[in-house]
């Protein structure tokens, strides 16, 4: 008798065990607070869906594209991942198809406009936008008041272009940081001068390269101008320099980069900052992107995939996930969400999102600049070097895109 | 007669595993690099067409491969003949087993058992143009700050000099190795022959340790031509492409560009060159 139940509970025991779904999630992170946040979700989700346990693979933004390439390749994909939208775009012809789950249309309205371009590929949806991210400045306040600058509050009232560059010169001369500008090495961040200089890397009929242009020689030109008269330390895009070190340590009065670093920054303890409109050229202009999840065909558990990714964009998990994580949700609903001591920087970004145009995003969803980046950067690099000039570097850019376009 | 078999297979059996792990953990990638090497193809669709030579052909058309191939000969051209040099002179000057050169010989050998990693972060901390060591107290001197990693010529001599320091320790243990071998009684005897230390060298140590050169010379070849984590930490293939190897092309190619086919094509380009170069080695050693 008492081995009978023994029996009967081991049975038991095992179809515990053999009933419960592993969910693959590779995750990447760029705050070290991000990983424990997300932790504390997934265990909400566990004691939610007691069949289900999620483990997590944790890697750094910088592996995460190899990472996810080689598990594609290797035909074990992650059941979810959370990506960019440069990944998006890559990962787009393995995505899982969300609009099985859902009812198209009430779903992607949910979203921000400026998201759907990345995730709706008529009629399937390939993944669900987690947060919004903008480019914009920070900057050392102590480091400005110090030179006795004042920064523009007013979005109506940003700098120009020739404004900003006083500004480096007066702030860079008379306070104790070293440099004037830090600016990350990514062609998405410099994309941020040739919208507001109101150039474009793609026309708008989606099929020809347009940064070969006036606009593109004035941004490029400024921007090579920064580096020369030394505003921007040359080993942040010569020699892979960590540009938010450089803030962080309050040696660089401003930091090119994006909404983000405020969780990160949140840390900063030896300076006050803040962030600054973006400054303005031709228009006012910030680059849209955004994080998102995804699911994969042929990965173990598709169902309960899109079931994770509907729960961890729903109303109610995403907006305190986005606050948690000071991140602005890509949710139409959490317009007006109040994030305590960061409301201010975070009023500076969702007014440079609203003035920008929307062929920003469309640039930036089209897969061909998922495969230039990289290649626009180094051309961009060799015009810093001297070893061509800003027209043969945007000659080169536009022929390599339209190349690509074909 | 069961006897015999069984002693036949003993040393098979002994070299199988060996075999199965070299098998599938070189031999098999190796096979696959090659196939892959013929087809066009990426990570999500996998192999799409088998092209032939293709890839082969438009290699030589290849801006960002033959630059990085001049760069990777450059390279390993100096790191090799300094690596040599120097890790023979460190193991001439600390040959005799006294306590300050065991101490010695700890210390050139340190940077061997560091991860490369680690090796490029602190020559990073070192020399990074902004933010390094030696340009703060250049500046705290009063000079000008040099750059070190942002001008072209500084970042390739920096470069090399980190390779040539983590990997000079670990030669230095086999050129001690070497001189080891070489009987004392030639040295009195040269000595008695009023043979001065310069004639010693050239005489004696250098034509005896022939086999040992040789042998650090092909392993400093084919280390000198897989380098990639130091530079990568160092200078990330920067500025511009100054400092990028064939290895770090090899790894844009598959991972930035999405092209592991093409990839494979440039990997079977380094394999066949560094065949061909040991080989070649061992023929001239062969020869003398």
């Amino acid at each position: 008798m008492k081995k009978a139940w023994l029996i009967v509970l081991f049975l038991a025991f095992a179809g515990i065990v053999f009933a419960q779904r592993t969910l693959q999630v590779v995750w990447f992170t760029e705050a070290p607070t991000e990983q424990a946040i997300f932790d504390r979700y997934v265990k909400m989700y566990e004691a939610a869906n007691p069949g289900t346990k999620v483990e997590v693979t944790y890697v750094p933004f910088q592996q995460l594209t190899q990472k996810l390439q080689l598990m594609v390749a290797g035909n074990t994909p992650p059941d979810v991942a959370r990506v960019v939208t440069a990944n998006i775009a890559e990962f787009d012809p393995v995505a899982l198809d969300l609009a099985a789950y859902v009812d198209s249309s009430s779903f992607l309205n949910q979203f921000l406009p400026s998201q759907i371009p990345y995730i709706y590929r008529k009629p399937r949806i390939i993944g669900a936008p987690l947060d919004v991210t903008a480019n914009g400045i920070f900057y050392n306040k102590d480091c400005f008041a110090e030179a006795g600058v004042k920064v523009p509050t007013n979005s109506l009232q940003v700098w120009t272009w020739e404004q900003w560059r006083e500004a480096m010169d007066k702030v860079r001369n008379n306070s104790k940081c070293r440099f004037a500008l830090s600016y990350d090495f990514t062609t998405h961040r410099f994309s941020t001068l040739l919208y507001a200089a109101g150039g474009r890397f793609i026309d708008a009929s989606g099929k020809k390269f347009a940064i070969d242009s006036a606009q593109g020689l004035r941004t490029l030109s400024f921007f090579a101008d920064l580096f020369k008269d030394g505003f921007i330390p040359k080993g942040q895009w010569l020699s892979n320099d960590d540009p938010s070190t450089l803030f962080r340590s309050g040696q660089s009065a401003m930091y090119m980069s994006g909404n983000w670093n405020l969780a990160q920054f949140s840390q900063i303890k030896n300076f006050n900052w803040g962030v600054m409109p973006l400054p303005r050229d031709k228009i006012r202009s910030t680059v849209p992107g955004g994080k998102f999840v995804m699911g994969f065909k042929g990965s173990k558990n598709p169902d309960e995939a899109a079931k994770f990714i509907l729960w961890l964009t729903s109303k109610e998990i995403n907006l305190p996930f986005s606050k948690d994580n000071m991140v602005l949700s890509a949710r139409k609903d959490a317009k007006g969400m109040k994030y305590g001591q960061f409301d201010d920087a975070i009023a500076v970004f969702q007014s440079d999102l609203s003035v920008t145009p929307s062929y920003v995003g469309q640039d930036w969803s089209n897969p061909a600049m998922a495969r230039l980046n990289t290649f626009i950067r180094g051309e961009i690099v060799k015009v810093l070097l001297g070893q061509q000039s800003p027209k043969q570097a945007l000659e080169t850019i536009q022929a390599e895109g339209n190349k690509l376009l074909r | 007669m069961k006897h015999k078999m069984g002693r036949l297979l003993t040393p098979y059996l002994f070299l199988a595993p060996n075999t199965l792990i070299f098998g599938i953990f070189v031999v098999l990638p190796m096979v696959y690099g090659l196939v892959y090497s013929f087809y066009r193809g990426n990570f999500i669709g996998g192999l799409q067409q088998f092209v032939g030579i293709e890839n082969y052909r438009q290699l030589l058309e290849d801006r960002a491969f033959l630059t990085s191939l001049a760069h990777t000969a450059v390279y390993v051209l100096l790191v090799v003949l300094l690596v040599v040099v120097l890790s023979l002179m460190l193991a001439i000057a600390l040959r005799a087993t006294t306590l300050g050169n065991a101490l010695a010989r700890i210390g050139f050998y340190l940077p061997v058992i560091l991860s490369p990693v680690v090796v490029g972060v602190a020559w990073r901390w070192m020399f990074s143009s902004d933010l390094g060591v030696i340009n703060a107290v250049l500046s705290s001197l009063g000079q000008s700050p040099i750059p070190w990693l942002t001008d072209i010529n500084w970042a390739r001599a920096v470069v090399i000099l980190a390779s040539v320091w983590s990997m000079a320790g670990f030669y230095m243990v086999i050129f001690i190795g070497g001189l080891n071998t070489i009987p004392t009684e030639l040295y009195q005897a040269a000595e008695v022959d009023g043979a001065s230390p310069r004639q010693q060298f050239w005489q004696i140590t250098l034509p005896l340790l022939a086999p040992t050169t040789l042998l650090v010379t092909i392993l400093a070849t084919i280390n000198a031509f897989k380098a990639f984590e130091i530079i990568l930490v160092l200078t990330n293939g920067g500025p511009g492409d100054a400092t990028r190897l064939l290895v770090q092309n090899i790894y844009l190619t598959a991972f930035e560009g999405a092209n592991p086919t093409y990839a494979s094509a440039q990997s079977v380009v380094l394999f066949a060159i560094l065949m061909l170069l040991t080989l070649v080695q061992l023929r001239v050693s062969r020869d003398s």
